[in-house]
This record gives structure tokens, C-alpha cells and sequence, in this order.
């Protein structure tokens, strides 16, 4: 069925003259842009994305057709082209000019981790979008920076929602200390200065400044994937996905009691202290690991929390 | 925050899924939905439209300017998928839907602080009726903190429980079960087998189905402060169980096939005296 109309001659001219925000390979907001991460990280959080969403059926992201040929698209969605609905993450949506926000809202939605329809009309949203944590630090950092109100973005906290993750992404990738923070783009104090923004949070570190937004925010919540029956799951994130390989036991076992999962064992303290941090000393690898990301053995049982 | 995953999060996890399949499968939205602006822009220069066909669960979750725009221009799926003409916003009957979606719908109405959602949620919908084994899974707390607990209960008129009023506790705490929400938005119990639900909360809290010899443990809903035993009690009721609330026996049964026995037993005596259970109100609003 073709849309009712196609943009008027001039204007359809007038938006493909005009260079796409910085060019047309950057309507698509890439996670983790501009971080220090390595590739292998980047890999395991794309794991990681496709997996949860996997579990309800879809597959999260930004349309290919945007990756593809961006111009392409849009050229389509002003002359009123049938085609199927665009997918498009909030944050790209967002980063958007008005000029493509307009175009893309001829026939789109907006991703959700969850897959369930979001809708948007007049920049309204009809559905709330479950995003990935890193994309709603990074949507949240960049509205602080238009306007630090916090009170100013109370709709974008109600209405957007953190996915779920297995409590192990999330110290793999948000429990940070000190320099750490900085491979991931932010000051520490910037992670900080949020968590402290958002009511309900308590002491802020710089370890737990994730942490502390993530359970203060309308998070899906942090769980235990149940892979071997309610015996506990024992593999643990390789030390090349870990963000802070800097991480001891303390913090992590502190994160678990926080969060309600139950655990046995601990990390070891290395033989040598001055050799190795406790993350490369207790790794003992894993064969054929259900996750290819989660492949070491570090000595702790962690038990999903339906198992209690 | 609300965790979905497996137990009672497998329930609304469920309902979740259900949300995504249904808006995939046979009900479906309307394909103008993702084009809004078109169907606004024809509305407003006069043209005749078809109305929008929607999902409950898109529906619930309109915003407050898309819904003006649509007004009456809006068929709803019921749950086998027959669309109705919605008159005034609202659905002309109420529209049955699966507690898991309709808890959901209502936890973002709240989220977003949207009245008007809320108000024809509580006006048009009620939850779908469950098993005796479904049912089990929402004698579990909301997993939110107080305030939100305040906002979910006030649009209901619900009160949240008080620890405080255990005499096993000190502190105050406040909580409402996800059970207390679907007998509150209509939902009842039906049993697996035989004639009516009927559960059994021992002096700790556990709730047991002897029909289908299951437990739901006291230790789901955390912490320790909590007495959960006439919480549980009384949700179950509300929901049309029958329910038998077993504070104090002489001489308890030890093992848990032991405990089975007895309830079973002491079931059968029930019946064969033609008694009931203590009438406890009902609560609600759907009735």
C-alpha cells in the first residue's frame, strides 16, 4: 500500500542535498561509541544484546537498511514507498536531525529489547522501549548536557526501561573503578554526579555509581541465568571482556548480596600479589562453554534467584 | 523494580511474550500505527478513515495526543481476536485479558502517571481467569519499593500491607502481592481439577495446593520481616479459593508427605461436615 503522499518536490530535493548528521554512515548510533573497549568486548556486548532479545523472539538494533544505505531509505520514505516498517533504536531516533526524524517517522518503530511495539507519534511514544543499560547511560548523559535538570527528563525515566541482564554482564561491564570509567567514555565523576542526581540511591563510589542507577531506575532487573537446573551457575566472564580488570572479590560478592543472589566460594587471592590481580588468578578455563563470553571457571557458585 | 524471570517473572514474563506474539500473530495492530501521521493528516482534512484496529496492549498504552487524534476511530481486539467499536475511549463491554498484560499495561499507566489510561483500564478491562497452579505464582511481593508500592495501590484503592502490624516484625514495611492485583482487577481462580481452588497457608506462610501438590515457598518473598500469612490468606479468597489458613496445629506433621496427609485429611473432613471456610470480603472493584 503506498502512503498517502509523498513529500512535496522541493523539500524531498532539499533533504537529500543536506548532508545526514555529520554524513550519511552516522545516522546509526553504534553502542559504545567513541569508548576505549576492545573489540572482543564490543563482540560480548553484542552477545549479550542478541541474546536477551532473543529470548522474547526479535532480534534488537538498527534497521539494516539504515546501516546500508541510509540515503537510500530515507529517499524512499519521502516518495512514500511501500515498504516494511523501519526499526530504529532510540538513541539513533534521537541523534536524528528534525529533517530524518520526520522522514523515519513516516513508517517506523522504535527497537525494544522486549519486542514489544513502540509506536511514535509526534515524538510521542505509544509503548515504552527497553534499551540496552549502556544505551539509556548514554541517552540520559547526553540529555544532562542539553539541560542538567534531572526534573526536565522525568518523562524519558518513566517512560524508557534498562533490560534485563544477567547480574555477570553487568559487573563485567558497569562495576568500574577509578580510570576504568574512562574506557567507557565517561568521567567517573559524570557517572557519579547522575547516580546522585537520581532519587533513591545511597552512598555513591565509583564502583557501585552503575550499579546505584540501575536499581533506581525502572530496570528489568538483574537475574541469574539458569542453564544447569538450580545447581548454580559457575562460568564466569573471561578476563578479556571484563572492562575493569582491576575488580576484586569484595566488590563483586558485595554486588550479589545487594542484589539477592545467593553464591558459594569466592575469588582467590593471588600467590604472588604483586603478579596478578584476582580476576587472571583464579581463571580456570571453561571447555565448551555455553556462552562463549562467560568461559572461565574463578571458584564461585552463583544461584538464579527462582532457585531460592 | 519488577524482575521478569522465571517463577512469577515466568508468569508475566509469559505476558510479556504474549504481548510481543500477539502484536505478531493473530491479533494484530493496525499497520497504519507505525504511518500515524498519515491517518492524523487524512482525519484532520476531512476524509474518511477506517478505523484503527489495536491491541489491548496498545490501547492502554496510548498517549494522551495520539488518543485525541484517533477518538472513536478505533476497533480493540478481544482476546479471540473479534474487534469492537470503542465508544468514548472506552471499550463498550468489559474486555477480558491475560492478568500478565493487563498487570503490565497498568504498571506503565502508573509509570507514566497517565490517568486516563488507568481510569479505562479499571473502567473496561478484567483480568482473565487462572489455574490453580498459575495462581501460585502470584503469592509473591511486588518487587518495588514503597513509594511505587503507594502509587500502584491508590488509583485501585488498594491499602498495601504493613509489616508493621505483624507482631513479628518491628519495622514498617509496605507491600501489596501480585495477587491482591488480579483479584482486585476482577480475576478469579479456577481449579485444575474438581469443583473449586483451595490452597492451605501453615503457620510460616507457605502456601500449598494439595490439588496439584505444589508449594509456593514463604522464602520468595525475601527478607524475613515479612508475615505474609493473612496476606496470602486473603488474596487467595479474594480470588474465589478456598483457603485454609492453619496457625496453630497440635502435634504438626513433620514431613512434608506427612503434611499432605493431613491437609488432605482434615480437607475430606470439611466436606463430609458441609462447612466452609470464614467469609472473608470481597475486595473488588470489577464485581
Amino acid at each position: 500500500m503506498r502512503l498517502r503522499s509523498a513529500l512535496p518536490l522541493a523539500m524531498l530535493c532539499g533533504l537529500l542535498a543536506t548532508p545526514l548528521t555529520g554524513s550519511a554512515e552516522s545516522i546509526v548510533q553504534e553502542p559504545f561509541e567513541g569508548s576505549a573497549l576492545t573489540d572482543t568486548q564490543r563482540e560480548a556486548w553484542g552477545y549479550y544484546i542478541a541474546e536477551e532479545s532473543g529470548y522474547f523472539g526479535c532480534s534488537y538494533g538498527d534497521d539494516e537498511r539504515l546501516h546500508e544505505d541510509p540515503r537510500a531509505l530515507l529517499s524512499a520514505l519521502a516518495a512514500g514507498e511501500e515498504m516494511e516498517p523501519v526499526q530504529v533504536t532510540l538513541r539513533t531516533y534521537l541523534a536524528a536531525g528534525e529533517s530524518v526524524r520526520e522522514l523515519l517517522q513516516r513508517n517506523m518503530y522504535i527497537a525494544s529489547m522486549e519486542c514489544n511495539p513502540v509506536y511514535v507519534f509526534e515524538d510521542d511514544f505509544i509503548g515504552h522501549p527497553v534499551i540496552p543499560f549502556e544505551e539509556f547511560i548514554n541517552i540520559l548523559a547526553t540529555k544532562l548536557r542539553a539541560n542538567s535538570d534531572l526534573r526536565a527528563h522525568v518523562q524519558y525515566l518513566r517512560t524508557v526501561k534498562p533490560a534485563a541482564m544477567d547480574v555477570r554482564w553487568f559487573w563485567a561491564f558497569f562495576v568500574l573503578d577509578g580510570g576504568a570509567h574512562q574506557l567507557m567514555s565517561y568521567d567517573a565523576r559524570v557517572i557519579r554526579g547522575i547516580a546522585e542526581m537520581i532519587p533513591g540511591t545511597g552512598d555513591i563510589n565509583d564502583s557501585n555509581a552503575y550499579w546505584e542507577i540501575y536499581d533506581n531506575v525502572f530496570s528489568q532487573g538483574l537475574y541469574v541465568s539458569d542453564t544447569a537446573d538450580c545447581s548454580g551457575e559457575q562460568a564466569e566472564p573471561g578476563s578479556g571482556v571484563v572492562v575493569d580488570d582491576d575488580i576484586d572479590w569484595s566488590t563483586l560478592s558485595g554486588l550479589y548480596e545487594r542484589e539477592g543472589i545467593r553464591y558459594r566460594g569466592g575469588w582467590r587471592d593471588p600467590r604472588d600479589s604483586e603478579q596478578e590481580d584476582q580476576i587472571f588468578a583464579n581463571a580456570q578455563p571453561i571447555e565448551n562453554p555455553g556462552n562463549p563470553f562467560f568461559s572461565v571457571n574463578r571458584n564461585v557458585t552463583i544461584y538464579p534467584k527462582e532457585c531460592d | 523494580m519488577i524482575h521478569l524471570k522465571k517463577t512469577l517473572a515466568t508468569c508475566l514474563g509469559l505476558g510479556l511474550m504474549a504481548v510481543s506474539f500477539a502484536s505478531h500473530a493473530d491479533c494484530q495492530d493496525d499497520e497504519r500505527l507505525y504511518r500515524l501521521a498519515d491517518f492524523a493528516a487524512q482525519k484532520e482534512a476531512g476524509e474518511e478513515v477506517e478505523p484503527l484496529v489495536m491491541t489491548p496492549q496498545t490501547f492502554l498504552r496510548l498517549s494522551e495526543n495520539a488518543r485525541q487524534v484517533i477518538g472513536n476511530d478505533l476497533l480493540l481486539l478481544d482476546q479471540e481476536c473479534a474487534p469492537m467499536q470503542v465508544l468514548n475511549g472506552q471499550p463498550p463491554a468489559r474486555v477480558e485479558m491475560p492478568f500478565p498484560q493487563l498487570w503490565s499495561a497498568y504498571y506503565d499507566a502508573v509509570l507514566r502517571g497517565d490517568e486516563v489510561s488507568m481510569r479505562i483500564l479499571a473502567e473496561g478491562f478484567v483480568a482473565a481467569p487462572m489455574d490453580t497452579q498459575s495462581f501460585l505464582s502470584l503469592l509473591d511481593k511486588v518487587s518495588v519499593d514503597e513509594d511505587m508500592t503507594r502509587r500502584l495501590a491508590a488509583p485501585l484503592g488498594m491499602r498495601p500491607w504493613n509489616t508493621a502490624s505483624s507482631d513479628r516484625c518491628d519495622e514498617e514495611y509496605l507491600f501489596l502481592q501480585y495477587a491482591d492485583f488480579f483479584a482486585r482487577m476482577g480475576g478469579r481462580v479456577v481449579p485444575n481439577e474438581g469443583a473449586q481452588s483451595w490452597y492451605v497457608i501453615d503457620p510460616w506462610g507457605n502456601a500449598y495446593a494439595p490439588e496439584i501438590e505444589t508449594v509456593s515457598p514463604l522464602n520468595r518473598y525475601g527478607n524475613g520481616c515479612d508475615d505474609v500469612f493473612k496476606p496470602r490468606q486473603i488474596a487467595a479468597a479474594n480470588a474465589g479459593a478456598l483457603v485454609f489458613g492453619m496457625r496453630r496445629t497440635p502435634g504438626f506433621a513433620v514431613t512434608r508427605q506427612d503434611r499432605q496427609n493431613e491437609w488432605n485429611d482434615r480437607f475430606e473432613e470439611w466436606l463430609e461436615a458441609g462447612g466452609r471456610t470464614e467469609d472473608v470480603p470481597q475486595q473488588s472493584l470489577f464485581d
